[in-house]
């Protein structure tokens, strides 16, 4: 421990070069970690599993959606008490969504994006050698499995899973079994962990950047995880609060949202979404500025409006507090409020709107590499039109009164902060993979995870918007009693077979990562020539980052393609001191 | 870094254009195919047409950005992987400002459109107008009751203490005149009826959990809150019978909530209320 955290952070300030004992022992230096880079991988690799077990309880809701009243013996061998006569039972269907729900936003987008990426890429990219408080981001993470162990507990508990959905309204919650105590525990651990990793990013961005790295000179990823700590550090309380409160109601006989006793329901519902809607651009900026990172890195190309790229990662997070409303319009609250929240709502697209310009901008007469990470991230452009766009219909409350609680919302939230956050994850996968395990990524398979992912998504997620036009309520076990819907059987059966497509793609990536981190190729320092400092460590980078003297920054990180640099250089990393000296032998990239 | 060919790297960029475009022409096409097939429910409430229309604007509008940003995203691409260098061009004043200042022009529109349109719906009907009429629902687990004034246009006075689950689930107070000739609807056995044309105030609460009351054809939807009173106003204009499905997650039977409204010509909803007038006791028929 002497060695291990705090004297790495405190030498991450000194000059010259400490001398970094790895921790020898394999609990030290695998699993009680406090190595920031360990610790990424540690929530990368969790959140990865948890991910498939949200994936596999899709899967399972599709094959009810698909064909419902259908008999699936083969389910029912597999699991007796979810497909009890060979047809899935409404309890089990209403577990799965909320679990689905908070295993993919919580266990999985939040963790993966705020605990791998920003643990990762926060110290490496600013020059330090580790977090600011190393035992402190060893303790979020170990709060995780803890706080899944609970989540996942409830399905094994009289009553199952809670059948309330990932939002938890009450009174229903309140009246829902055990499950749902042991969920709200799980959830309030895991804000606690949120928290401590974000107070971490925080000082950690604040405080220990090395020599030159100015605000003005951050990558955009981390601009966008530094961001995204301060929304978290506002909107996690909210949900802490309000998961205290509702446990309080459940087993300690206070009322604060029990009509019965004074209480109001709908109090429950602005905490939550005080704490939801932030959560949403707490997904959506990181993978955000993966994508500003990987597109600049991939098409050799400067990121097109830095300034307005920062000024609008600044602008969403400050609109993000005041647009919670717009997820309760039909809620009975006053409308006044509701044309307020259609003010904001609509306005953060203009944000919204100048990230995708820029993007767009980036990629003109770029000099693309179609590396599976580019792909990805060129994907994440095309989702977030797609979804930014119904967006817009959503945001205008009389609209919002007929598509509220359809498939329409089902389709738009999978697109923007489902997917696109999903593709901004495996975009970050595949780019940084070389430099956590310091070997490289089958290429031609990550190219067919792609394209297969990319297909699946809009075969997945596209025909929901016309479920949803036409009216199809979400969270229904069966869409077989409404004759309003007409034929909407066809949609359903294209949307269950996309989706199992789009699942059994995620076997090659399983495959592909697994098999990668063993046997792939061996990866240089600085694989993709990329301009941020995490390039200039060995891959992977020791305990303590950097072999010898910490990186000193010279200029932005986006000189790709610069006009005036010699023949055959294209571009320059934030580490090398003069134009001058970017010959291939400058960037210690090419000479080892 | 793997070797990747000039070759493969073109190729490579020609399927994600490829891609892209194919998301471009089926995106467009299905929602064209789409409006025939899976599209809004038939409209029969008269004080809804604005948001038809708007939906219209809106979708439209969206569908040409779509296009465009698709579009110059798939020539982009296809441009990406065919350039010999890429330009080192990051900034434009003019341009950013261009594009931010259009986006918020057309969202301002759709927020002075949205606004005015939402000050309508939630405009009550005056009491004064002619052809208004008040239905009280309440939603429980897992169906739609229903509370009519009856024949004299006047609810009568409630107290828990009179509730009856079989014979008066509302606790209509039996001393109170105005009560006498209420009218209640069990909405598991038969339709919630209104008359068409006139202003209908649909006022909302819950016995138990918050319901929403969706109503696809009439384009309403208000949760149902228990201690709370929601209102929607509609103005059906079609008779016939429209379904009812609860929006909101209420328990393990929310998907089987489903219940239906009828709408009457009015000499037929007036002879309904006679017909009808003091059942109390919550069975239809």
């Amino acid at each position: 421990m002497a060695h291990g955290g705090t004297q790495a952070a405190v030498a991450g300030h000194a000059t010259g070069a400490a001398h970094h004992h790895e921790p020898q022992s394999f609990w030290r230096r695998y699993i009680f970690s406090t190595d920031h880079k360990i610790i990424a991988i540690q929530y990368l690799l969790t959140s990865l599993v948890m991910a498939a077990v949200g994936g596999f309880l899709a899967m399972l809701m599709r094959v009810q959606l698909g064909w419902p009243g259908k008999e699936w013996p083969l389910l029912e061998a597999i699991m007796p008490n979810a497909f009890k006569g060979g047809q899935m039972n409404p309890d089990f269907y209403y577990g799965a969504i909320t679990m689905h729900g908070t295993i993919m936003v919580f266990f999985f987008l939040t963790t993966a994006l705020s605990g791998g990426f920003a643990n990762f890429l926060i110290p490496l990219q600013i020059g330090a050698r580790d977090m600011a408080f190393p035992v402190l981001n060893m303790l979020s993470f170990w709060a995780f499995p803890v706080s899944i162990a609970f989540a996942l507990a409830s399905f094994f508990v009289q009553g199952g899973a809670p059948g309330t959905g990932w939002t938890a309204y009450v009174p229903l919650s309140d009246r829902e079994t055990a499950g749902q105590t042991l969920w709200l525990i799980s959830v309030f651990i895991l804000m606690l962990a949120f928290l401590a990793g974000g107070i971490n990013y925080i000082t950690t961005t604040l405080n220990m950047r090395t020599k030159g790295m100015s605000f003005s000179r951050l990558p955009l990823t981390v601009w966008a995880l530094f961001v995204t700590a301060l929304v978290g550090l506002f909107a996690f309380p909210a949900l802490m609060a309000a998961s205290l409160m509702l446990i309080f109601d459940r087993v300690g006989g206070t009322h604060f949202f029990d009509p019965a006793g004074g209480g109001d329901p709908i109090l429950w519902q602005h905490l939550f979404w005080f704490f939801g809607h932030p959560e949403v651009y707490i997904v959506i900026l990181p993978a955000m500025g993966i994508v500003s990172e990987v597109l600049a890195a991939h098409g050799r190309k400067p990121v097109f409006g830095y300034k307005y790229m920062v000024g609008s990662i600044l602008t969403i997070a400050g609109l993000s507090f005041l647009v919670w409303g717009h997820h309760m319009f039909s809620s009975g609250m006053s409308p006044t409020l509701g044309s307020i929240f259609m003010a904001t709502t609509l306005a953060i697209a203009i944000p919204s709107a100048i990230k995708t310009f820029n993007w767009l901008a980036t990629i003109y007469r770029s000099k693309m590499r179609f590396t599976a990470a580019s792909l990805y991230a060129i994907g994440f452009v095309s989702l977030f039109i797609t979804g930014g766009l119904t967006g817009i219909i959503l945001g205008n409350p009389s609209v919002d009164l007929y598509f509220h609680d359809t498939y329409f919302v089902v389709g738009h939230f999978h697109f923007i902060m489902g997917a696109a956050a999903l593709f901004g994850v495996f975009a970050g996968i595949y780019h940084w993979f070389p430099k956590m395990f310091g070997r490289m990524m089958n290429e031609r398979l990550g190219k067919i995870h792609f394209w297969l992912t990319f297909l699946g998504i809009y075969g997945t997620f596209f025909p929901m918007h016309f479920l949803g036009t036409a009216g199809m309520p979400r969270r229904i076990y069966n869409w077989d009693a409404y004759q309003f819907l007409g034929d909407v059987a066809t949609l359903n059966h294209v949307i269950s077979i996309s989706a199992f497509v789009l699942g059994a793609a995620q076997l090659i990536f399983a495959y592909n990562l697994f098999y990668s981190m063993f046997r792939g190729p061996k990866a240089e320092r600085n694989p993709w020539q990329a301009n941020t400092l995490e390039w200039w460590a060995p891959s992977p980078p020791p305990h303590g980052n950097w072999d010898e003297a910490e990186p000193v920054v010279y200029r932005w990180p986006y000189e790709y393609s610069p006009k005036d640099a010699p023949e055959g250089v294209d571009h320059i990393p934030q580490w090398v001191p003069e134009p001058a000296l970017a010959t291939a032998g400058g960037d210690r990239a090419g000479s080892r | 870094m793997q070797q990747v060919t000039e070759r493969d790297n073109r190729r490579a960029g020609a399927v994600m254009t490829l891609l892209i475009g194919l998301v471009l022409v089926a995106g467009v096409a299905s929602t064209v195919y789409a409006t025939k097939r899976w599209w809004l429910p038939p409209l029969v409430s008269a004080a809804a047409a604005p948001i038809d229309r708007l939906f219209n604007i809106i979708m439209v509008s969206i569908g040409i950005v779509f296009v465009l940003t698709q579009g110059l995203l798939a020539w982009f691409v296809w441009k990406a992987a065919r350039s010999p260098r890429a330009l080192y061009w990051h900034e434009s004043k003019r341009l950013e400002s261009t594009w931010t200042v259009a986006t918020a022009v057309i969202l301002t529109v759709f927020i002075v459109m949205g606004y005015q349109i939402w000050l309508t719906l939630h405009t009550p009907t005056a009491a004064a107008a002619e052809k208004s009429t008040v239905v009280e629902v309440w939603g429980q687990q897992f169906f739609w009751t229903a509370r009519y004034p009856g024949p004299d246009g006047q609810f009568g006075k409630t107290d828990p203490q009179f509730v009856d689950f079989q014979k008066n689930p509302f606790g209509i107070d039996p001393n109170d005149p105005a009560g006498k000739d209420d009218i209640v609807i069990d909405g598991s056995k038969g339709p919630i009826v209104m008359p068409a044309d006139y202003h209908v105030t649909v006022k909302l609460s819950s016995r138990d959990v918050i319901h929403s009351f969706f109503v696809p054809n009439l384009r309403v939807k208000m949760d149902a809150v228990p201690g709370q009173v929601t209102e929607v106003y509609v103005q059906p204009t079609e008779p016939g019978r429209y379904e009812i499905a609860c929006a909101e997650l209420c328990g393990v039977g929310h998907f089987a909530m489903r219940g239906e409204i009828e709408v009457l010509p009015e000499t037929d909803w007036q002879a309904w209320l006679q017909q009808h007038a003091g059942q109390h006791g919550g069975t239809a028929q």
